[in-house]
């Protein structure tokens, strides 16, 4: 029985199972699909950029009935595997651009060619033989010899799928070339066709559209995926297209994981937005809004459930603990009857009940020496874990799937739902694992080349768990379910600290006013899928505290120094007012 | 015919005379063992890769050669990871050295402590050298034990073992040929790095392993791999057989439609393996040999040495290459 929640990597799908699994998501990012715009798309590994990608090509848009000419774009996806050919270090700067333009041009090319193949073959429909001929000759082969092609073509015309082969064939001499300078530094000359965007893959482009298959003013969408991939001097390129505004016949949208290493075009002009591109931050938007997010992930499960012919609710597929929520019910009854007698803190008996229950269930569960454990089941909960990341709900549930699965006596029969117990196994184990990852974190992917930040990230995380935790058991405190920090100006070693955090998930960001109302500060908010290792409430607004930079820096060297100190400083402060445990702010 | 060999008989098992010996400054013990007991053997040219990040236990190392060897003409050369093209050059320059003397000459090459980018790097230039051997000999001091708690941490960069580039068609699918060893960070960089359509490990078997604690752990990963990529086999290889284990990952390759995948091998088992890879890789051009920098070595407890030996005699291999 397969796992409907198995976790594929996007480029291994076939379109019709892209297009079964794939949820709509596009109203939430409606600049991805605007035309005339180019836009980065930014967000972490398993938010799902290529999924959107990979529904947006022809391919799965004609699974969906909508035909060539009906089509707004004609989306070509280009995912970015490892380029990092170390040969491209022996070349200096100027040929080493050009060549490598010439490298991702061909590629890009290759794929233009197979999609349009692909596309057409796929709705039954035909260019005019002659037509593509003119095309062959009078665009394709023209605009390479121009390039510096210096083959002799004996035909008059070839199919896409030819001319395809032509680009890759190409390409791939650019690799014969390196291998004659890996071990020298006389470099010989380069002898073959150098295509650029802007005098080989724009006027490609404008002559297939000019081919009538397509809409007149749907322009190619290239989807270039994970361009975090790239190195340096390719990200330059990539910006020195996107600052050319060539948005009427190819517009670029470019998916990043936040480690993008440069908005800086190979002349050194700096690509800004809104003037050059939009762009699109997933986490925040799901982070914010997480009704609608909780309402993706629903739609997401329950059509992964009704692949399988099972016509459950995501709720009861991921019951909560019953016994647990009962008990915080009873809890919730006695808030709101204290609110009722006035002695309640919030104006609402709701807000004091949201702001409380929970908290308060836990600290029961300490302060009674009770042998039960929070528990994290339920579809909410794992939905709130997951942080706004459709990957993060999708791995723990394959994960508590094959569990029970396993479990079966007999395996025929279909799983309706999935034990709290599962549930709470995995999802403690995962979040634990997170944790624990920072010890092994790839430097590679941030560009630092040292262990220390993450060093001083896991004391940080560590500080600020055991913090959230103690406030969380505080029945005196009036906001308990932290999550998140406020801070102002880092000094540059924090910066990095955080930037990192950032950058490998930990946390994502927001900004506030201060409570003067003038300054935008900023805000961390801690990923909740730490949640249950901290044992922390994941539900909820994520209430934040102000921390002063002289504090983080302790919490970065020794998170217990700092949670001592800032429990004895919360214990005599007033008004709710922060103070720093030190007399100035450094 | 490979020999496994005891250190104390390391002598009797090599040439007399021995024209150019190569070894690495390492940071730990087992760089110095072999060079230690062939201390009073006749070797003309010392030749030492140096990492050009100091380390404390190099310095020692170092001395303990020099202690050692006092007949020898010393000749060190810089090498470092963060940096191929600079290790390539030096390489380079070192063979120039190694083959100044216009005749043919005995090479023996301990590449115990030499990095693996290093090594896959040295491997070809000494086959671009054929001509001026008579014969060469590689040596290799297994490991007793390695940490059970870690080897190395974090991956700085992902790149391309210069001189291995393969002939990459971006448009076709990759096939990650993994050989595992304990480091799975780094695997786990390139895993993510090339996002392959398919994978496969290759392993020495659990028998083999010097450490269970670790063996659990690579098969804990392993089973992470298959949960998230579909198509996932696996392979057991020879450990102290190059020649061997180049064979076992030829054979399965060769199941495959070569021609329809990008073949990446990314070698992060022992040195041996290493070779196979290397071997593998200069036999077909069109595979792309990967390295995935480490972040920070465990310096501390990397490894303990054992008192055996393997000997590879490359010399026939030599006679097959045809440049």
């Amino acid at each position: 029985m397969d796992n409907p929640f198995e976790v594929r990597v996007p480029d291994t799908l076939s379109a019709s199972e892209v297009s079964n699994l794939f949820v709509d998501v596009f109203s939430d990012f409606p600049r991805l699909t605007e035309i005339g715009v180019h836009t980065f798309i930014h967000g972490p590994r398993g938010s799902g950029k290529s999924m959107m990608f990979r529904y947006m090509e022809p391919e799965v848009q004609s699974i969906k009935g909508i035909t060539l000419k009906n089509l707004k774009y004609f989306a070509v996806h280009v995912p970015i595997k490892s380029l990092n050919l170390t040969e491209l270090n022996r070349l200096r700067d100027t040929s080493s651009s050009a060549i490598a333009e010439h490298v991702l041009v061909t590629y890009i090319a290759t794929l233009i060619l197979r999609a349009c193949e692909r596309a057409l073959r796929a709705q039954e429909a035909l260019v005019n033989d002659v037509e593509r001929g003119r095309f062959y000759t009078e665009t394709f082969v023209r605009l390479f010899l121009a390039s510096g092609w210096k083959r002799i073509h004996e035909h008059d015309n070839a199919t896409f799928e030819e001319m395809a082969n032509i680009c890759e064939t190409e390409q791939g001499k650019v690799f014969q070339f390196f291998k004659r300078f890996s071990f020298t530094n006389q470099i010989p000359p380069y002898e073959g066709p150098l295509c650029g965007y802007l005098d080989f893959l724009v006027p490609l482009v404008h002559g297939i559209r000019n081919l009538g298959f397509l809409a007149s003013n749907a322009p190619f969408f290239l989807l270039i995926d994970d361009a975090d991939n790239l190195n340096l001097s390719m990200q330059q390129i990539i910006n020195s297209w996107v600052f050319s505004r060539t948005t009427k016949d190819i517009c670029l949208k470019i998916s990043t994981q936040l480690r993008y290493k440069t908005f800086r075009t190979v002349d050194d002009q700096l690509i800004e937005s809104p003037h050059d591109y939009s762009e699109i931050n997933i986490s925040t938007i799901y982070t914010s809004d997480k009704n609608h997010y909780y309402e993706r992930i629903k739609s997401i499960v329950e059509k992964r459930l009704q692949l399988i012919k099972l016509n459950s609710s995501a709720e009861e597929f991921f019951p909560e603990n019953e016994e647990q929520e009962r008990k915080i019910a009873d809890i919730a009854a006695k808030i709101r009857k204290t609110h009722g007698e006035g002695s309640g803190r919030a104006k609402r008996a709701i807000d004091d009940v949201n702001r409380y229950a929970r908290p308060e269930y836990m600290r029961h569960l300490i302060v009674g020496k009770n042998s039960a454990t929070y528990s994290y089941a339920g579809f909410r909960s794992l939905v709130d874990i997951s942080s706004g990341i459709i990957r993060q709900f999708l791995e723990p549930a394959s994960q508590m799937y094959a569990r029970t699965l396993s479990r079966q006596i007999k395996n025929e029969v279909p799983i309706k739902s999935i034990a709290h117990q599962v549930q709470d196994g995995i999802i403690k184990d995962w979040s634990t694992e997170f944790f624990d990852e920072l010890d092994s974190k790839h430097a590679y992917s941030t560009g630092v080349i040292s262990i220390e930040p993450f060093v001083e990230l896991k004391n940080l995380i560590s500080g600020l768990g055991e913090l959230f935790r103690r406030r969380i058991l505080d029945k005196d405190a009036s906001e308990r379910r932290l999550l998140s920090i406020m801070v102002g100006e880092l000094s540059p070693n924090l910066k990095n600290v955080m930037e990192i955090g950032v950058q490998m998930g930990y946390f994502h960001t927001s900004s506030v006013t201060d409570k003067e109302g003038f300054k935008r500060k900023r805000l961390y908010i801690l990923n909740r899928r730490l949640a249950p290792h901290f044992k922390l409430d994941p539900s909820g607004y994520a209430a934040h505290t102000s921390v002063k930079t002289a504090d983080l820096d302790v919490a970065c060297k020794d998170p217990q120094l700092f949670v001592k100190r800032r429990l004895k400083l919360e214990s005599i402060e007033e008004d709710g007012n922060q103070v720093s445990l030190f007399d100035s702010d450094s | 015919m490979i020999e496994q060999v005891k250190v104390m008989d390391i002598k009797n098992h090599l040439p007399q005379s021995i024209d150019v010996f190569l070894c690495s400054l390492g940071f730990e013990d087992r760089s110095s063992l072999i060079a230690k007991h062939l201390g009073t053997s006749t070797i003309s040219k010392l030749i030492m890769y140096e990492n050009s990040v100091p380390s404390e236990g190099a310095a020692k190392v170092y001395e303990e050669i020099e202690k050692a060897m006092p007949r020898a003409m010393f000749q060190r050369f810089g090498v470092n990871a963060t940096s191929p093209i600079e290790t390539a050059d030096q390489i380079v320059r070192s063979l120039d050295f190694a083959f100044s003397e216009g005749r043919k000459i005995e090479v023996v090459v301990d590449i115990t402590s030499l990095y693996r980018e290093a090594l896959i790097m040295l491997l070809k230039l000494l086959s671009q050298n054929k001509d001026k051997m008579k014969s060469l000999t590689i040596i290799y001091n297994t490991a007793l034990n390695y940490s059970s708690q870690w080897l190395s941490q974090g991956t700085k960069e992902v790149r391309t073992v210069l001189g291995f580039p393969g002939e990459i068609f971006l448009s076709r699918p990759f096939h990650l040929v993994l050989i595992l060893g304990f480091e799975i960070d780094r695997a786990r960089a390139v895993i993510e790095s090339y996002e392959p359509n398919k994978i496969t490990v290759a392993y020495g078997s659990q028998r083999s392993s010097v450490n269970q604690e670790l063996y659990k752990k690579n098969r804990d990963f392993v089973e992470q791999i298959t949960r998230n990529y579909k198509n996932v086999e696996e392979i057991q290889i020879s450990l102290q057989d190059p020649f061997l284990a180049k064979q076992d990952i030829s054979e399965h390759i060769n199941k495959f439609t070569i021609a329809e995948f990008n073949t990446v091998l990314l070698p992060l088992s022992n040195k041996l393996t290493t070779l196979a890879c290397a071997l593998l890789a200069m036999e077909n051009p069109s595979f792309q040999v990967c390295y995935a920098e480490a972040a920070q070595y465990n310096f501390e407890e990397y490894s303990q040495p054992s008192d055996d030996i393997i000997i590879v005699p490359f010399t026939e291999w030599l006679g097959t290459i045809n440049y």
